[in-house]
């Protein structure tokens, strides 16, 4: 659908009354059909984010664990749904937008929608939506076909929304990284969670959405990304994007709707409505539909994070970007800006059971990690996991909890929450192929509220913060207030992710 | 001012300033042997190095493998091979300490920031141990071979090293100097894990640019430019984002100049 201005509205999949699901898995069987050369073709559309086989024209293009990320993903996602509109052909509707999937809002929303689980349509046709690649059920929970929800923990924007800036790492957009490396490891806070989390929970072990390589075949994918995208438009309505010049001016290809390569920088498409034309439901005003009721506050545990406020009277989005070598003072740049006031001692093998590490505050940054971790100094404390590698993603999204106590309540579990890490892209990363570096990846989250907030200050006196990780589960649908994270007895044998050190740092 | 002191503030000034003290040393030790009527033998940077470390050593067998050395002798004791050691460290620490800035940024970055520098120095010496052995045992011993005094040896070594550039073995290595390790905080773990790093990446280093390395060593005057040209090919090997491309360019220089090389072998 189309506002006054003609501009087109993505709206929310669970508020669809319309038959847009329909036509979306009409384009999608059209362009299955399509020869794989023929750039609009579903496969030469899935391989430009990235494939196994020999790559053609712009094949492999996606950016991850970069600053860049969110940018490409909006041009992708926008000539792909120009591509899908015009798949449709003439019966199709002219303002057909793709909808997004928003599972923040929990519940049964935090589930596939339906029209994506069954193999066949009504009338027993293939459904081109499905796919059979995804989370298979386990452990005595559902698979994602099987309607299992993902928990809030993972679908949470809050820790992303909460972010005053967007350069860095434990900042909204990600750290500055190459513009051609497809993994690189300054995953900011939006990429990790609910990106990252969201694809390896509904890809699971070996489905499409967890290898980079396959998971834009998913028809879900687009909607997620869809979501994402709407994601960065309501945080840009209050904050700033980078202003510098080699972000703004990067360019990325892709194809149209005829096949034509085209260019777009990142600066040409900040504003959906202008550059774009097409903006959300939620940003849409009165006239766009609204989404529907809210879903059964019993789905609902408080917010898992309590997202940072940036510190009075700081300039938003005012980073000034020196290069990964720099040495600016910008607060909340992340790991590159910061020194190290403490690290784990030792290694830390996450197979799918919950592990606990201990880090150390020396007696000589113990003030140091005290007083950066009050409210009125404006450095901030980091949490980094770091040098994480391993050859397989094994599909598991862990919680990263902060001095957690033993048996935990919901409650407390959410206090004590400081972010996730999931392992989106760690083949390809550890072992790139083409010409691009390897390297391990790693995670940046603010915690210095979270310490202050669960331990008035005395919490790490004891000499330590102690870091657990604990895997999410997804949740039954049948079973509301099922615990998100898996209980040691359905520990399983994963391939093994390793993380080499956990340490925090101030800025 | 505040330039400056942004450049000061940095964890890894005083390694890049150590740098380029080493390449002052080396320049100044040129002219020096210049001046002395070193010109006239040719090499006479490494000549010029060495009577700087000489004076440093200060030792009647240093000065007798200065004079062993320089006058192309076939005799190579142990003794003389030591005696260079200084003069081959220093010509490791401003050619290859430049190249593995990254990895120093690493380990002062990670480490607790009151041991960054000493951290630091404990990557350094691992790093450079690597250099330091490769340059006494094997440039050491070739520079004083007799056959690789001879006119062929020059190009022979740039053809070898243009060849190297285009294996998977040196991609793969180009690759491994930018690979981490695990950087423990505190106590002898933190030492051995500076350490380790340092040798790894050292032996990376070693893998990736012992060809360019060895053709240096045998290059005559003047040796100082050469010196600096290798350091900017390996910097940018090195500090490049698609290393296999610049590699097979590098390729091509020293294709080129194994070519000129020859054409100047063949005048003389």
């Amino acid at each position: 659908m189309v506002n006054d201005s003609g501009v087109l509205i993505r709206r929310e999949v669970r508020s669809l009354t319309d038959d847009t699901l329909q036509w979306y898995a009409k384009a999608v069987w059209v362009m299955k059909q399509r020869q794989p050369t023929d750039p609009t073709s579903w496969w030469y559309q899935a391989g430009m984010h990235g494939s196994h086989e020999a790559p053609k024209e712009l094949f492999n293009g996606c950016k991850h664990g970069s600053w860049y990320f969110v940018a490409w993903h909006r041009m992708y996602v926008y000539y792909f749904e120009r591509i899908v509109r015009a798949a449709m052909g003439p019966p199709g509707p002219k303002d057909w937008a793709l909808p997004y999937w928003n599972y923040g809002r929990n519940g049964e929303f935090a589930s596939i929608p339906d029209a994506f689980r069954s193999p066949t349509e009504q009338g027993g046709n293939e459904n081109p939506l499905y796919v059979e690649k995804r989370r298979r059920p386990s452990g005595g929970r559902p698979g994602i076909n099987e309607g299992a929800i993902l928990p809030p923990q993972i679908t949470t924007d809050a820790v992303a929304m909460g972010r005053p800036q967007f350069v860095g790492t434990a900042e909204f957009g990600g750290g500055e990284a190459p513009p051609n490396e497809q993994f690189w490891n300054q995953t900011g806070r939006r990429e990790q969670t609910p990106h990252n989390d969201v694809h390896v929970s509904v890809g699971g072990s070996g489905g499409w959405m967890t290898d980079p390589d396959e998971a834009a075949k998913d028809p879900i994918f687009w909607l997620h990304h869809s979501n994402i995208d709407r994601i960065w438009a309501e945080w840009n309505a209050n904050h700033s994007d980078p202003a510098q010049a080699e972000w703004l001016n990067q360019p990325f290809e892709f194809f149209d709707e005829h096949g034509h390569k085209v260019t777009k920088t990142c600066g040409e498409v900040l504003d959906t409505v202008a550059d774009l034309g097409y903006t959300y439901d939620v940003l849409a005003g009165p006239e766009a539909e609204q989404p529907a009721a809210e879903p059964p506050k019993a789905e609902e545990p408080p917010a898992p994070e309590t997202p940072a406020q940036p510190p009075a009277g700081e300039p938003v989005g005012a980073g000034s970007g020196s290069g990964s070598g720099g040495s600016g003072s910008n607060p909340g740049r992340g790991y590159a800006e910061g020194k190290v006031v403490a690290a784990s001692e030792n290694k830390v093998t996450l197979t799918g059971s919950k592990e606990a590490v201990p880090v150390p505050i020396p007696d000589r940054s113990h003030e140091e990690v005290l007083e950066a971790s009050r409210a009125a100094d404006p450095r901030h404390l980091y949490l980094n996991i770091e040098d994480i590698e391993g050859e397989k993603n094994p599909g598991t999204v862990y919680g990263v909890y902060v001095n957690l106590p033993e048996n935990p309540d919901e409650k407390t579990l959410a206090e004590h929450h400081a972010g996730n890490i999931s392992f989106f892209g760690i083949e390809r990363a550890r072992n790139p192929r083409g010409d691009e570096h390897g390297h391990n990846l790693r995670a940046s989250m603010d915690v210095g509220e979270l310490l202050r907030s669960i331990g008035d200050g005395q919490e790490y006196r004891d000499g330590q913060v102690k870091v657990t990780f604990l895997p999410l589960s997804v949740i039954s649908p049948e079973g509301p207030g099922e615990e998100a994270f898996r209980p040691p007895e359905e520990a399983t044998d994963e391939p093994p992710v390793h993380i080499g050190r956990v340490s925090l740092t101030v800025d | 001012m505040q330039t400056l002191w942004a450049i000061r503030r940095r964890p890894t000034f005083w390694v890049e300033a150590a740098a380029a003290a080493a390449w002052a040393a080396l320049a100044a030790g040129s002219v020096l042997a210049w001046g002395g009527g070193g010109a006239a033998q040719g090499a006479a940077l490494t000549h010029g190095a060495l009577w700087i470390c000489t004076l440093g050593v200060g030792g009647a067998s240093a000065a007798s493998a200065h004079v062993t050395a320089a006058s192309g002798g076939a005799s190579v004791s142990a003794a003389s091979l030591l005696a260079a050691a200084p003069m081959w460290a220093l010509m490791s620490g401003a050619m290859m300490v430049p190249t593995a800035m990254p990895a120093v940024r690493h380990v002062a970055v990670h480490s607790l920031y009151w041991r960054r520098r000493r951290a630091t120095v404990e990557f350094l010496l691992a790093y450079l141990a690597v250099w330091l052995a490769f340059s006494v045992l094997v440039l050491g011993l070739l520079t004083s071979w007799a056959p690789a005094q001879s006119q062929p040896a020059l190009p022979i070594a740039l053809a070898v090293a243009a060849l190297w550039q285009l294996t998977p073995y040196k991609w793969r290595a180009l690759r491994a100097c930018h690979r981490p390790s695990r950087l423990p905080p505190r106590g002898w773990q933190a030492t051995a894990g500076a350490l380790r790093f340092g040798l790894l990446n050292g032996s990376a280093c070693l893998a990736s640019c012992w060809a360019i390395m060895t053709a240096v060593a045998l290059t005559g005057s003047p040796a100082l430019l050469w010196m600096a040209a290798a350091t900017v090919l390996i910097c940018l090997e090195k500090l490049n984002l698609k290393p296999r491309a610049t590699a097979r360019r590098v390729a091509i220089l020293l294709a080129a100049t194994t070519l000129a090389a020859t054409a100047a072998t063949l005048i003389a």
